[in-house]
């Protein structure tokens, strides 16, 4: 995910940086600008150079997007469930009946995040590792993740559900595999504590 | 035209035909989206690996393509009634109805267009 904000950044640098110097140029060569006419100017700034900036932009969304789809795997990936309720996540896993105040996943492999709520809706959002996906009363919303390496991550919800929204944070903890059944004994005791 | 014409409102439903066949489109296509994946249309084969959902979803694209060139076609006529020709933006209101609805019918192709090819349900 952080590749399209990297895109959208550098796009929106480039084209300050445009506009910038298309200024100056005004200023200091008007005569240099008056050689295209105003229609060549609107037609160019107007129609041609927006049509390019969100082609690139929704092109590169719609490959991003479809990465971002859990499809069937051959190996197939770690179901994990994220349960959203105000305001609050709780999160569970398919080998055990206790559940987690923060979502535990092995590094270097995907993860299938199946993301539900007990009341309003909700949003998973973990920036670094993926899009957001809704958690919508009464469905069962899959979204796949993978953190390269170990590490923490920050995740928030996403959709306004209500006074407590702004402090409805999470953690995605990413373990090396072989760490990966302990840290979360660990994380069950302490959750049931 | 001078500024205290009065401008009917027939000519100035023209300027918004094409846009209005455009968010009619966008509504349309949103919503069975959303109604075909419930319904599982995206898992019901028609012809080979062609969906129920893509099938349905291409010909409502094909039917906003329709009515949007039909806009323009229209709004063509009119502009060339009203003395219009080339590039010129005169008569005004004709010009722009016909410039509206041929950017309407792009920003159809554009923001629906990829029903042909994204992946329909999740």
């Amino acid at each position: 995910m952080a590749t399209l904000w990297w895109i959208m950044f550098w796009g929106a640098a480039l084209l300050f940086a445009m506009v910038g110097a298309l200024y100056a140029l005004a200023w200091w060569r008007p005569a240099m600008m008056a050689r295209l006419s105003v229609g060549q100017w609107l037609v160019g700034g107007g129609l041609v150079m927006p049509i390019v900036v969100l082609t690139g932009l929704v092109t590169a969304a719609f490959v991003l997007g479809e990465r971002l789809i859990a499809r069937p795997l051959e190996d197939p990936p770690l179901r994990v469930y994220a349960q959203a309720h105000q305001w609050d996540w709780r999160f569970g896993y398919d080998d055990s009946g206790s559940t987690t105040r923060e979502l535990h996943i092995p590094a270097g492999q995907p993860v299938d995040v199946v993301v539900t709520t007990a009341d309003v809706i909700h949003s998973f959002w973990v920036p670094r590792l993926a899009g957001k996906i809704d958690a919508v009363p009464g469905h069962e919303n899959v979204v796949r993740i993978e953190a390269d390496r170990p590490g923490s991550y920050r995740g928030v919800c996403a959709e306004f559900c209500g006074n407590g929204h702004t402090t409805m944070r999470f953690t995605v903890v990413a373990h090396a595999p072989e760490d990966y059944d302990n840290a979360r004994e660990t994380a069950f005791a302490e959750a049931s504590r | 035209m001078i500024v205290s014409d009065n401008v009917p409102a027939s000519r100035m439903m023209w300027l918004l035909a094409g846009f209005i066949v455009w968010s009619v489109a966008f509504v349309a296509l949103y919503s069975v989206l959303s109604i075909g994946c419930a319904f599982g249309w995206d898992d019901m084969a028609l012809a080979g690996a062609l969906s129920v959902q893509r099938t349905v979803l291409v010909g409502l694209l094909l039917v906003s393509l329709a009515a949007g060139w039909w806009v323009v076609r229209v709004a063509a006529k009119r502009r060339r009634a009203a003395g219009g020709t080339g590039l010129h933006l005169r008569p005004f209101m004709e010009t722009a109805a016909w410039m509206a609805a041929w950017a309407a019918l792009g920003s159809t192709l554009f923001s629906l267009g990829p029903v042909l090819f994204l992946t329909a349900c999740n």
